[in-house]
């Protein structure tokens, strides 16, 4: 009896220092992977991300993470074949994360944003924008409130030509009311995606200038 | 219960002495590509069930220290690789250099290349974009004539189909989504261009092969192309093509997991043909009325059903010649139905299913002078093919076919109302059976075996095929090819002959290729090529052939090279092809065996792109050239004795992207021989009265020197 119930304490005790440290470790990851500007340290980041998936096996958080942590190396590139590389590695991190939670309103944003990265010339346009927009409409139809949803929305129009319907005019509406969704948002829990605030805040900053 | 919560305050804080206690270990160590020995960076190495690990650096290495008592495993993992596991033993410190092995179903594999030339966005032998079809100069978005800017084909102004390494235009077979397209052009005239009836926007991929193809291809002596339409489209599109020749409205509609198209045109040369200098005599222009519709559909498990179908009609009429010092008024209409249909279904885990139907009937109304022809051809084609991965690297393919032609025609004399109807039809089975086996990522090795009979010509056989290809480095391939290829006589000659047999080529290629799509690729291939029991008879009084026997026999053989860079040049993309092509045989009319009138020795192709930001518009240029072709005046003692002169043809082209109304638009202005060469393609001889004496010769010239165009395109969201 006595031997029994010490198993049993001792694996309720490593369980909950387990999910305590998948939270801990998450936060303290996601933070670090937010403040990243260097591409060696993203990649490092999105392994972790990737580690604490494969440990984790049925969260789609680290995927989305790992995806997430792909996608900003490429804010930091220039060079086509080098951004396509990393959205290469992106895409199957995300592929994941729907997997596991294929209702998800975020992982589709984010796919939408993986499929605008990569129009990096104007011939790729046409194929990749409306790639994008069928994702985000996929998010839109799951969650409407979504903010990071109407920021990747916004993003879409301010840098389509004006001539194409696009341009900052168009856009500036969207990027208003994803600012405004930013301000009632309530993430789901603490490693809820939080990127996108302050993009949107500049964004608009820089058109009332 | 209080001796136990007693014990549980000991346990905690025991646990985590137990803890900070752990034996450290030190591994490190370089991860390496097995085959090639590169190092690879970015691989996860970590410690299994656990967060613990790190990522090799830029030179493959690692350095990780795992806190453990007892032995642990460690993973290495990385994307399009095969990941391993390592058990550690707790020790001070240990060194772990790890080899992984590339998983072959990655895109990574080695594919076989020989003979073919792919235009797809992810395929690893493509060596072209879908977005080239478009933007070549010249091609006016003609699927054939973009294709001719690769080696192997001949440049041929004045056919616009396929001829490839040595074949004439009837040795190319034509597939939508691997079902049968009988009448993939428009209805050729003597002497004139003809173009290719589906429009390249139809398609996402496009599969050209120039020799030595699958198993599941027959009835071509020389070449296939297989167009492979679009998915399920995504956005819903209204798009306005306003052209010099006509325009075209189309639009998409798209639901879940569904979408329908519907495109409707209309052409007339007419006013084009009143501003440009053109060697035609025109009687009617050309005018022709075309629709199609589109639908598809995705089922469960990667279901997928698709549906085309199109319709087109039309007619020209005009003057030439006949060589004799009159004139012939030729005048020609004709109809055109195309039906495709191809279901694919998941039939267990590992087995594809794809089931294919096709229908083509054409009609054509033909008069030259007082002769009159009118022809009916109904093809049908159904098709099911089954596609078997047995375990990783092995895969079969087999499946079969049933074609069922039907031919009609009638000659009539409009003046002496003289009149002859011919018809029969042909059942042609077939059936193959091809293996993939990919040894490892480095060797594929292809064997295949295909069976037809025709009812016709009541033959069975059996056609044996092989490819293979080795990676001999990063990015470059050797690959082989050899088979035997069968192709039963054109209707317009079994008309006149039913005991005519099928003929038959034999493919033998070689061919390296080095580098990539988005860098820079080269090509080289050589090739032999053995024809026998090829078609000879002779000409009857009305200039049609009529064969006797399967008696010909020839060859071909030469060398093709490809070369296209897109990062020599910043925002310039440009290919190099040419092709040398020694070729003999004695076939049709033919009195000796010797280089057949369609045949250039030397061709050479330049294509270049430059995207212009600041203007948004991107310039193109192709320069074709070929050095002359063979032909025979009658009389002489030698046979094809004479040679044409060279061919050149510098066509540049501008696509302007920018908006009208608010809408995305492209113009799009194409000019074809902006030097004003005056260019002569070759003489044909026309035996009059079915003699040799009294004969003459027609001087082959583009009909039109300098072609321009000038297309708006507007897309509605």
């Amino acid at each position: 009896m006595k031997t029994l119930v010490i198993l049993i304490m001792v694996s309720m005790i490593s369980y909950s220092s387990f999910s305590e440290d998948f939270e801990s470790t998450m936060k303290q990851t996601i933070t670090e992977m937010y403040h990243s500007q260097n591409a060696q340290k993203l990649e490092n980041i999105a392994g972790k991300f990737y580690r604490i998936g494969q440990a984790e096996k049925d969260n789609w958080l680290p995927y989305y993470y790992a995806a997430y942590s792909y996608v900003s190396i490429t804010y930091l590139l220039d060079d086509g074949d080098a951004i396509d590389s990393y959205l290469d590695k992106a895409q199957p991190m995300l592929d994941k994360a729907i997997e596991l939670n294929p209702d998800e309103s975020e992982n589709y944003v984010l796919q939408g944003l993986i499929h605008s990265m990569r129009i990096t010339n104007p011939m790729r346009g046409m194929k990749y924008s409306a790639l994008s927009n069928e994702a985000l409409e996929k998010a839109e139809k799951l969650n409407p409130e979504n903010p990071r949803l109407w920021l990747c929305k916004a993003q879409n129009i301010f840098y389509t030509p004006s001539m194409f319907g696009g341009g900052a005019v168009k856009a500036k509406p969207v990027y208003e009311k994803a600012a405004e969704l930013f301000d009632t948002f309530e993430p789901s829990n603490a490693l809820w995606p939080g990127w996108g605030e302050e993009l949107t805040t500049s964004q608009l900053a820089s058109m009332s200038e | 219960m209080k001796t136990n919560l007693k014990f549980l305050i000991l346990i905690v804080p025991l646990l985590f002495v137990y803890q900070s206690v752990l034996a450290q270990t030190l591994v490190k160590g370089c991860v390496a590509d097995k085959r090639t020995g590169e190092p690879l960076p970015s691989v996860n190495v970590y410690v299994k069930d656990s967060y613990d690990g790190t990522i090799t650096g830029p030179d493959g290495c690692y350095e990780l220290s795992v806190q453990s008592d007892s032995d642990f495993i460690l993973v290495f993992s990385f994307v399009g690789y095969q990941s391993i596991e390592k058990t550690v033993l707790p020790t001070e410190n240990i060194t772990l250099d790890i080899e992984l092995k590339e998983s072959i179903t990655n895109l990574n594999a080695v594919t076989i290349t020989a003979g073919s030339f792919e235009a797809g966005d992810k395929k690893r032998a493509a060596v072209m974009d879908p977005m080239d079809i478009y933007t070549t100069a010249g091609s006016l978005g003609d699927i054939g004539t973009a294709l001719k800017t690769l080696p192997g084909t001949q440049v041929s102004p004045d056919d616009g189909r396929l001829l490839v390494r040595g074949g004439d235009a009837s040795e190319t077979r034509v597939l939508m989504d691997g079902v049968l397209a009988a009448k993939p052009y428009y209805s050729k005239i003597p002497d004139l261009p003809t173009r290719g009836r589906f429009s390249p926007s139809l398609f996402e991929g496009t599969f050209f092969s120039t020799g030595g193809y699958s198993a599941e291809f027959g009835q071509a002596l020389s070449s296939v192309l297989i167009l492979e339409s679009q998915d399920v489209a995504v956005e819903e599109l209204t798009s306005l093509s306003l052209m010099s020749i006509g325009g075209e409205l189309a639009r998409t509609w798209v639901g879940s997991n569904r979408s329908f198209s519907a495109t409707g045109g209309y052409f007339n040369f007419s006013p084009y043909n009143s501003l440009v200098k053109n060697h035609i005599d025109w009687e009617e222009d050309v005018e022709a009325f075309n629709a199609n519709i589109n639908y598809r559909q995705k089922g469960e498990k990667g279901g997928l059903f698709k549906l085309f179908a199109s319709g087109d009609y039309g007619g020209q009429s005009f003057k030439v010649p006949d060589g004799s010092g009159d004139i012939l008024t030729i005048d020609e209409t004709g109809g055109n139905v195309y039906v495709n249909s191809t279901y694919h279904h998941s039939l267990t885990d590992k087995t594809l299913m794809k089931l294919g139907v096709s229908y083509t009937y054409d009609d054509q109304d033909f008069q030259a002078g007082i002769h009159n022809q009118q022809t009916a051809e109904r093809v049908t084609e159904g098709k099911v093919k089954l596609i078997s991965q047995l375990e990783n690297g092995f895969k079969i393919t087999y499946g079969g076919a049933w074609q069922k032609t039907l031919f009609d025609q009638t000659y009539r004399q409009t003046e002496s109302g003289f009149l002859i109807n011919t018809n029969f039809s042909d059942d042609l089975l077939s059936g193959f059976a091809e293996a993939e086996w990919r040894l490892n990522s480095r060797i594929a090795f292809r064997p295949g075996l295909r069976f037809e009979h025709s009812s016709q010509s009541d033959e069975q056989l059996f056609s044996p095929r092989v490819a293979m290809a080795i990676s001999t480095g990063e990015n470059t391939t050797l690959s082989m090819a050899w088979g035997h290829f069968f192709q039963s006589a054109q209707s317009d000659f079994l008309k006149y002959n039913r005991n005519i047999n099928m003929q038959k080529a034999e493919h033998f290629i070689l061919g390296l290729q080095s580098g990539s799509l988005a860098t820079r690729l080269f090509r080289v291939e050589a090739y032999y090529k053995d024809y026998s029991k090829l078609i000879t008879g002779e000409y009857n009084d009305f200039g049609e052939f009529v064969p006797f026997e399967n008696s010909g026999n020839g060859y071909a053989k030469g060398v093709d090279f490809f070369y296209r860079d897109k990062t020599l040049i910043k925002n310039t993309d440009f290919w190099v092809s040419y092709s040398f092509i020694n070729s003999e045989r004695k076939f049709l009319d033919y009195t000796e065996k010797v280089t057949p009138e369609f045949i250039s020795p030397h061709t050479f192709s330049f294509v270049a792109k430059h995207f212009v930001s600041p203007i948004r518009s991107q310039i193109g240029l192709t320069w074709m050239w070929n050095s002359g072709r063979p032909y025979h005046i009658p009389g002489d003692d030698e046979f094809m004795g004479h040679t044409s002169p060279n061919y050149s043809d510098l066509g540049a082209n501008l696509s302007y992207l920018t908006s009208l109304f608010g809408q995305f638009t492209i113009v799009h202005f194409s000019m074809s021989n902006v030097l004003g060469r005056k260019n002569i393609l070759g003489y044909r001889r026309v035996a009059l009265s079915g003699d040799d004496g009294n004969a003459s010769l027609i001087t082959l010239r583009p009909d039109v020197e300098q072609f321009m165009f000038l297309g708006v395109f507007i897309s509605i969201n």
